[in-house]
């Protein structure tokens, strides 16, 4: 690839689509109620040659995804390093946890004991 | 004022998307927001996960009452923790059924001012007076497990974008039970007092939390049971989900050495089912949806005053121009 050619694929993010190819971010979803995940990058002209690069993509997998999307790179807005440490957690908050109760589970088994409960099991 | 609950709800039966969605259903495909769906279907998701989310924020109004009033600074940790998850619970919400009254013209503007006007309704539980920490405690075990039984069951709706914000909503609901349940041991096994208080708020609190689920086929009540199931918006009935509440807290209630406030109430093993008494459910339709419950309208009030009185913050938000990606 030529020096010039070089250049505008690198410089392509930053300058509006005019028929350059630009970077689209791709997720997949595996089931309806999971996470859209972020794949991969592809470079494509437009929103739906990106989602059809992408299907290309899956098609060739084992595992076929519920549903895919595609986000242009430039549209999407990150946290700044700096702002990234900010998400760092000082203060334990157990107090939300679950295995922070515990207990509760441990007392329902010895009150249960103590007073012989035979109520029905819980149905499905 | 205008209100997506005054749009007609049409069906054409005869149009082969009807039933080209029906087979969709029956084949248990799960349905996204920008899908062709009847506008029955629609509404009745409107309608539900609408007063799911407002319910959310609603109830959020009794235990925040308590957070300034808790026995110990730990608890006033995991209370407000409670509190900011059921609001954020309601944000979720919230924007699923603005995804379903958009293509109609309608905005989460439109929502609020129909719970101001009374057409959006709320739970029963969120219009009860919390008269003491009891009361928090009991909000938290029994009325959170009523609602992780109903929710539970949802999870499995074919409305996907329901389907995933239930899936954040109960691993949340998790630790919110269990707090509960610590509250309400910690109490009952406390002093004569502290148990006594318990059992005050379990009799003040036991009609209310049965007609949670709303009213029985046989109480000759309309509800929209049928068609949700028909739909697969939900699979179980009223009673159904009912009658698993009372499987999993009669004998909580009964290890705590508290008293269910119904001398009927009893498992019959014949017919595989508690048997107790069944409140009045035409005080849903005749008090609840009225919003005439005790704190109905100061409860009212005070989401009113919210969205009022601070929307300045939202207009200055919006005036601002957003960060241009890379900027």
């Amino acid at each position: 690839m030529s020096e010039e050619r070089v250049q505008t694929a690198a410089t392509t993010a930053s300058t509006p689509a005019g028929g350059a190819f630009e970077p689209y971010l791709v997720f997949k979803q595996m089931e309806h109620r999971g996470p859209m995940e972020s794949e991969y990058t592809v470079l494509a002209p437009n929103a739906e040659m990106a989602l059809a690069m992408a299907q290309e993509n899956f098609m060739r997998r084992q595992e076929a995804p519920y549903n895919l999307m595609v986000v242009r790179e430039r549209d999407i807005v990150r946290l700044p390093e700096e702002l990234r440490q900010a998400l760092v957690r000082t203060m334990p908050r157990d107090y939300r946890s679950v295995p922070a109760y515990a207990h509760v589970a441990r007392r329902w088994q010895e009150l249960k004991l103590a007073t012989g409960d035979d109520a029905p099991a819980p149905r499905r | 004022m205008r209100s997506v609950f005054d749009l007609p709800v049409e069906v054409d039966r005869e149009d082969p998307r009807y039933q080209a969605f029906l087979d969709r259903i029956d084949r248990g495909e799960k349905i996204e927001a920008d899908d062709w769906m009847p506008m029955d279907y629609r509404m009745q998701l409107v309608k539900l996960i609408a007063m799911h989310g407002i319910s959310e924020i609603m109830g959020a109004f009794p235990e925040k009452e308590w957070v300034p009033r808790t026995p110990t600074l730990r608890r006033k940790l995991s209370l407000k923790a409670k509190v900011q998850d059921e609001v954020g619970h309601g944000q979720l919400l919230i924007r699923v059924a603005e995804d379903l009254i958009r293509p109609l013209g309608f905005t989460r503007d439109d929502l609020f001012n129909d719970l101001f006007a009374g057409r959006l309704k709320f739970h029963n539980v969120f219009h009860m007076p919390a008269l003491n920490f009891a009361d928090a405690a009991l909000i938290g075990w029994l009325v959170d497990g009523a609602a992780i039984v109903t929710q539970r069951m949802l999870a499995q709706t074919s409305y996907a974008p329901y389907a995933r914000a239930l899936r954040r909503i109960l691993a949340e609901e998790r630790f919110h039970a269990f707090h509960g349940e610590d509250m309400a041991q910690t109490l009952a096994q406390g002093t004569p007092e502290q148990k006594a208080m318990l059992q005050d708020a379990l009799n003040r609190w036991w009609d209310a939390l049965l007609m949670f689920f709303g009213p029985p086929e046989h109480a000759g009540i309309k509800s929209n049971q049928d068609i949700n199931i028909r739909y697969r918006i939900r699979s179980k009935t009223n009673e159904e989900l009912r009658q698993e509440w009372l499987d999993k807290y009669v004998p909580q209630i009964r290890a705590l050495g508290l008293q269910v406030p119904d001398e009927t109430l009893h498992y019959d093993q014949a017919q595989g089912r508690w048997v107790y008494r069944h409140p009045d459910y035409s005080y849903l339709k005749n008090v609840i949806a009225r919003n005439q419950g005790p704190r109905s309208q100061a409860r009212l009030a005070l989401r009113r005053a919210a969205f009022f009185d601070h929307a300045w913050v939202h207009e200055a938000l919006a005036a601002q121009p957003l960060a241009a990606a890379g900027d």
